[in-house]
Protein backbone atom coordinates (compact mmCIF):
# COMPACT_ATOMS: atom_id res chain seq x y z
CA UNK A 1 0.00 0.00 0.00
CA UNK A 2 1.52 3.32 -1.04
CA UNK A 3 1.04 6.62 0.81
CA UNK A 4 -1.83 7.84 -1.41
CA UNK A 5 -3.65 4.54 -1.01
CA UNK A 6 -3.23 4.76 2.74
CA UNK A 7 -4.82 8.20 2.88
CA UNK A 8 -7.85 7.16 0.82
CA UNK A 9 -8.21 3.94 2.81
CA UNK A 10 -8.03 5.75 6.16
CA UNK A 11 -10.87 8.02 5.15
CA UNK A 12 -12.93 5.09 3.83
CA UNK A 13 -12.38 3.30 7.17
CA UNK A 14 -13.46 6.35 9.15
CA UNK A 15 -16.58 6.71 7.00
CA UNK A 16 -17.36 3.01 7.45
CA UNK A 17 -17.42 3.45 11.23
CA UNK A 18 -19.94 6.27 10.85
CA UNK A 19 -22.09 4.21 8.48
CA UNK A 20 -22.31 1.41 11.02
CA UNK A 21 -23.35 3.89 13.69
CA UNK A 22 -26.01 5.29 11.38
CA UNK A 23 -27.30 1.82 10.52
CA UNK A 24 -27.60 0.84 14.16
CA UNK A 25 -29.47 3.98 15.12
CA UNK A 26 -31.88 3.74 12.20
CA UNK A 27 -31.55 7.29 10.92
CA UNK A 28 -33.15 8.30 7.62
CA UNK A 29 -32.09 6.24 4.62
CA UNK A 30 -30.51 9.22 2.86
CA UNK A 31 -27.85 9.59 5.55
CA UNK A 32 -26.91 5.93 5.38
CA UNK A 33 -26.81 6.00 1.59
CA UNK A 34 -24.71 9.15 1.57
CA UNK A 35 -22.03 7.46 3.64
CA UNK A 36 -22.31 4.21 1.75
CA UNK A 37 -21.74 5.97 -1.57
CA UNK A 38 -18.75 7.87 -0.18
CA UNK A 39 -17.16 4.74 1.30
CA UNK A 40 -17.41 2.83 -1.95
CA UNK A 41 -15.95 5.69 -3.95
CA UNK A 42 -13.04 6.16 -1.55
CA UNK A 43 -12.33 2.45 -1.30
CA UNK A 44 -12.26 2.15 -5.08
CA UNK A 45 -10.01 5.18 -5.41
CA UNK A 46 -7.68 3.77 -2.78
CA UNK A 47 -7.38 0.71 -5.01
CA UNK A 48 -6.93 2.77 -8.18
CA UNK A 49 -3.95 4.61 -6.63
CA UNK A 50 -2.04 1.32 -6.76
CA UNK A 51 0.06 2.50 -9.71
CA UNK A 52 0.90 5.78 -7.98
CA UNK A 53 -1.15 7.78 -10.48
CA UNK A 54 -4.29 9.76 -9.59
CA UNK A 55 -7.48 8.03 -10.70
CA UNK A 56 -10.09 9.70 -12.88
CA UNK A 57 -12.26 12.30 -11.17
CA UNK A 58 -15.41 10.24 -11.41
CA UNK A 59 -18.01 9.15 -8.92
CA UNK A 60 -18.52 5.94 -10.88
CA UNK A 61 -15.98 3.71 -9.24
CA UNK A 62 -17.64 0.85 -7.36
CA UNK A 63 -18.69 -1.43 -10.20
CA UNK A 64 -15.27 -1.31 -11.82
CA UNK A 65 -13.64 -1.87 -8.44
CA UNK A 66 -15.69 -5.01 -7.88
CA UNK A 67 -15.07 -6.29 -11.38
CA UNK A 68 -11.31 -5.77 -11.31
CA UNK A 69 -10.63 -6.58 -7.68
CA UNK A 70 -9.70 -10.17 -8.43
CA UNK A 71 -9.53 -10.42 -12.20
CA UNK A 72 -6.60 -8.02 -12.60
CA UNK A 73 -4.38 -9.96 -10.24
CA UNK A 74 -1.83 -12.62 -11.09
CA UNK A 75 -3.51 -16.01 -11.34
CA UNK A 76 -1.75 -17.33 -8.26
CA UNK A 77 -2.99 -14.43 -6.09
CA UNK A 78 -6.70 -14.66 -7.00
CA UNK A 79 -7.68 -17.47 -4.59
CA UNK A 80 -5.89 -15.71 -1.71
CA UNK A 81 -7.86 -12.49 -2.20
CA UNK A 82 -11.13 -14.34 -2.69
CA UNK A 83 -10.51 -16.19 0.56
CA UNK A 84 -9.49 -12.98 2.34
CA UNK A 85 -12.81 -11.41 1.40
CA UNK A 86 -14.81 -14.39 2.58
CA UNK A 87 -15.31 -16.47 -0.55
CA UNK A 88 -14.47 -20.12 -0.81
CA UNK A 89 -13.20 -19.72 -4.37
CA UNK A 90 -12.75 -17.26 -7.21
CA UNK A 91 -15.87 -18.78 -8.78
CA UNK A 92 -17.85 -18.00 -5.61
CA UNK A 93 -16.70 -14.38 -5.85
CA UNK A 94 -17.88 -14.27 -9.46
CA UNK A 95 -21.28 -15.61 -8.40
CA UNK A 96 -21.41 -12.88 -5.77
CA UNK A 97 -20.62 -10.31 -8.47
CA UNK A 98 -23.54 -11.53 -10.53
CA UNK A 99 -26.02 -10.66 -7.78
CA UNK A 100 -24.16 -7.67 -6.33
CA UNK A 101 -23.31 -5.70 -9.46
CA UNK A 102 -26.84 -4.39 -10.15
CA UNK A 103 -27.01 -3.09 -6.58
CA UNK A 104 -23.50 -1.64 -6.82
CA UNK A 105 -24.56 0.23 -9.92
CA UNK A 106 -27.47 1.78 -8.01
CA UNK A 107 -25.09 2.80 -5.20
CA UNK A 108 -22.65 4.57 -7.47
CA UNK A 109 -25.56 6.29 -9.21
CA UNK A 110 -26.42 8.01 -5.93
CA UNK A 111 -23.66 10.60 -6.29
CA UNK A 112 -25.28 14.00 -6.93
CA UNK A 113 -22.88 14.80 -9.77
CA UNK A 114 -24.04 11.80 -11.77
CA UNK A 115 -27.24 13.46 -12.92
CA UNK A 116 -30.41 15.25 -11.98
CA UNK A 117 -31.79 12.14 -10.33
CA UNK A 118 -32.56 11.10 -6.75
CA UNK A 119 -29.52 11.51 -4.53
CA UNK A 120 -29.01 11.37 -0.76
CA UNK A 121 -27.65 14.91 -0.35
CA UNK A 122 -29.59 17.63 -2.15
CA UNK A 123 -33.18 18.35 -3.22
CA UNK A 124 -33.77 17.66 -6.92
CA UNK A 125 -34.21 18.41 -9.81
CA UNK A 126 -31.66 21.18 -9.62
CA UNK A 127 -33.66 23.73 -11.62
CA UNK A 128 -37.06 22.93 -10.15
CA UNK A 129 -36.65 21.22 -6.75
CA UNK A 130 -39.55 18.91 -6.04
CA UNK A 131 -38.05 16.15 -3.87
CA UNK A 132 -36.02 16.10 -0.67
CA UNK A 133 -33.69 13.20 0.21
CA UNK A 134 -34.77 12.87 3.84
CA UNK A 135 -38.36 12.00 2.82
CA UNK A 136 -37.56 9.96 -0.26
CA UNK A 137 -38.05 6.20 -0.49
CA UNK A 138 -34.86 5.19 -2.32
CA UNK A 139 -35.34 2.04 -4.43
CA UNK A 140 -31.78 0.97 -3.67
CA UNK A 141 -32.70 0.57 0.01
CA UNK A 142 -35.17 -2.16 -0.93
CA UNK A 143 -32.34 -3.95 -2.73
CA UNK A 144 -29.98 -3.51 0.21
CA UNK A 145 -32.55 -5.14 2.48
CA UNK A 146 -32.42 -8.38 0.52
CA UNK A 147 -29.94 -11.13 1.29
CA UNK A 148 -27.85 -10.06 -1.70
CA UNK A 149 -27.85 -6.48 -0.46
CA UNK A 150 -26.79 -7.50 3.02
CA UNK A 151 -24.04 -9.65 1.53
CA UNK A 152 -22.80 -6.66 -0.44
CA UNK A 153 -22.78 -4.47 2.68
CA UNK A 154 -20.89 -7.07 4.67
CA UNK A 155 -18.51 -7.59 1.77
CA UNK A 156 -17.78 -3.86 1.65
CA UNK A 157 -17.13 -3.82 5.38
CA UNK A 158 -14.60 -6.63 4.91
CA UNK A 159 -13.12 -5.01 1.84
CA UNK A 160 -12.41 -1.86 3.83
CA UNK A 161 -11.13 -3.78 6.84
CA UNK A 162 -8.75 -5.98 4.84
CA UNK A 163 -7.65 -3.41 2.26
CA UNK A 164 -3.98 -3.33 3.40
CA UNK A 165 -3.81 -7.08 2.76
CA UNK A 166 -4.80 -6.88 -0.91
CA UNK A 167 -4.07 -3.26 -1.89
CA UNK B 1 -39.04 -0.77 6.90
CA UNK B 2 -42.79 -1.22 6.85
CA UNK B 3 -43.79 -3.95 9.24
CA UNK B 4 -45.73 -4.71 12.40
CA UNK B 5 -47.60 -2.38 14.64
CA UNK B 6 -47.06 0.26 17.25
CA UNK B 7 -47.98 0.02 20.94
CA UNK B 8 -46.52 -2.51 23.34
CA UNK B 9 -43.37 -3.75 21.68
CA UNK B 10 -43.71 -7.37 20.67
CA UNK B 11 -40.45 -8.72 19.21
CA UNK B 12 -41.95 -11.93 17.87
CA UNK B 13 -44.65 -10.04 16.01
CA UNK B 14 -42.03 -7.75 14.49
CA UNK B 15 -39.88 -10.74 13.61
CA UNK B 16 -42.75 -12.33 11.71
CA UNK B 17 -43.35 -9.04 9.95
CA UNK B 18 -39.74 -8.92 8.78
CA UNK B 19 -39.87 -12.50 7.60
CA UNK B 20 -43.02 -11.87 5.56
CA UNK B 21 -41.52 -8.74 4.05
CA UNK B 22 -38.11 -10.22 3.30
CA UNK B 23 -39.49 -13.50 1.97
CA UNK B 24 -41.67 -11.57 -0.46
CA UNK B 25 -38.69 -9.66 -1.87
CA UNK B 26 -36.18 -12.51 -1.65
CA UNK B 27 -37.22 -15.64 -3.55
CA UNK B 28 -34.07 -17.51 -2.49
CA UNK B 29 -35.09 -17.72 1.17
CA UNK B 30 -36.00 -21.32 1.92
CA UNK B 31 -36.24 -21.23 5.71
CA UNK B 32 -36.02 -18.73 8.53
CA UNK B 33 -35.06 -19.10 12.18
CA UNK B 34 -35.84 -16.68 14.96
CA UNK B 35 -33.56 -16.49 18.00
CA UNK B 36 -35.58 -14.90 20.82
CA UNK B 37 -33.82 -13.03 23.58
CA UNK B 38 -34.07 -14.16 27.19
CA UNK B 39 -35.42 -12.06 28.80
CA UNK B 40 -37.21 -10.46 25.85
CA UNK B 41 -35.46 -7.31 24.78
CA UNK B 42 -35.48 -4.86 21.94
CA UNK B 43 -33.30 -6.94 19.69
CA UNK B 44 -34.59 -9.23 16.96
CA UNK B 45 -32.26 -11.95 15.72
CA UNK B 46 -33.03 -13.78 12.49
CA UNK B 47 -31.22 -16.33 10.37
CA UNK B 48 -32.19 -16.74 6.73
CA UNK B 49 -31.25 -19.81 4.72
CA UNK B 50 -30.99 -18.62 1.14
CA UNK B 51 -30.42 -20.97 -1.80
CA UNK B 52 -29.47 -18.14 -4.16
CA UNK B 53 -26.47 -16.88 -2.20
CA UNK B 54 -22.95 -17.62 -3.40
CA UNK B 55 -20.99 -19.97 -1.18
CA UNK B 56 -19.07 -18.06 1.47
CA UNK B 57 -16.80 -18.99 4.29
CA UNK B 58 -16.95 -17.93 7.92
CA UNK B 59 -19.62 -15.37 7.14
CA UNK B 60 -21.97 -16.82 9.72
CA UNK B 61 -20.56 -15.09 12.78
CA UNK B 62 -21.12 -11.52 11.71
CA UNK B 63 -24.73 -10.36 11.50
CA UNK B 64 -25.95 -7.42 9.49
CA UNK B 65 -27.35 -4.95 12.05
CA UNK B 66 -29.82 -2.12 11.65
CA UNK B 67 -31.92 0.01 13.95
CA UNK B 68 -35.61 0.85 13.65
CA UNK B 69 -37.88 3.58 15.03
CA UNK B 70 -35.17 5.35 17.01
CA UNK B 71 -36.73 7.20 19.94
CA UNK B 72 -40.15 5.78 19.14
CA UNK B 73 -42.32 3.27 21.00
CA UNK B 74 -41.13 0.41 18.81
CA UNK B 75 -37.42 1.23 18.88
CA UNK B 76 -35.39 -1.92 18.33
CA UNK B 77 -32.36 -3.41 16.66
CA UNK B 78 -32.46 -6.17 14.06
CA UNK B 79 -29.63 -8.62 13.51
CA UNK B 80 -29.72 -10.84 10.44
CA UNK B 81 -27.43 -13.64 9.37
CA UNK B 82 -27.79 -14.91 5.80
CA UNK B 83 -26.45 -18.39 5.10
CA UNK B 84 -26.47 -20.85 2.24
CA UNK B 85 -28.09 -24.28 2.72
CA UNK B 86 -24.58 -25.80 2.95
CA UNK B 87 -23.61 -23.33 5.66
CA UNK B 88 -26.81 -24.11 7.56
CA UNK B 89 -25.88 -27.80 7.53
CA UNK B 90 -22.40 -27.01 8.78
CA UNK B 91 -23.81 -24.79 11.52
CA UNK B 92 -25.97 -27.66 12.71
CA UNK B 93 -22.94 -29.96 12.75
CA UNK B 94 -20.97 -27.43 14.76
CA UNK B 95 -18.47 -26.85 11.96
CA UNK B 96 -19.43 -23.17 11.72
CA UNK B 97 -20.47 -20.78 14.45
CA UNK B 98 -23.28 -18.33 15.03
CA UNK B 99 -22.67 -14.78 16.28
CA UNK B 100 -21.75 -14.39 19.93
CA UNK B 101 -24.79 -14.88 22.14
CA UNK B 102 -26.79 -16.86 19.58
CA UNK B 103 -27.55 -20.53 20.24
CA UNK B 104 -29.08 -23.16 17.96
CA UNK B 105 -30.95 -24.41 21.01
CA UNK B 106 -33.02 -21.22 20.92
CA UNK B 107 -33.78 -21.31 17.20
CA UNK B 108 -37.46 -21.22 16.31
CA UNK B 109 -38.44 -21.99 12.73
CA UNK B 110 -40.63 -19.24 11.33
CA UNK B 111 -40.72 -20.60 7.83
Amino acid sequence: MNSAQKLWWEQASADQEILELLQRTGVADCHQLHYLQMITEKLAKAAYWKDGQPPQKSHRALVRFLQTLIDRRPMADKPRVALLLGFSSVQAYREFLRVATPIAYLIESLAPAIGDDPNPEYPWPHETPAFVPVDYDFPVMQKLRTSAGRQLLLFLRNAVRHFPEYA
Amino acid sequence: MSTAQTGTFNPESWAKGYVDSHSFSDPGITSVYYFPMTPPGRMIRLLYVNSLLPERIAATEEPYIFGVDRGGPDEHEVQIVDVTPAQWERLQKGELHLPTGWSLDDAQALR
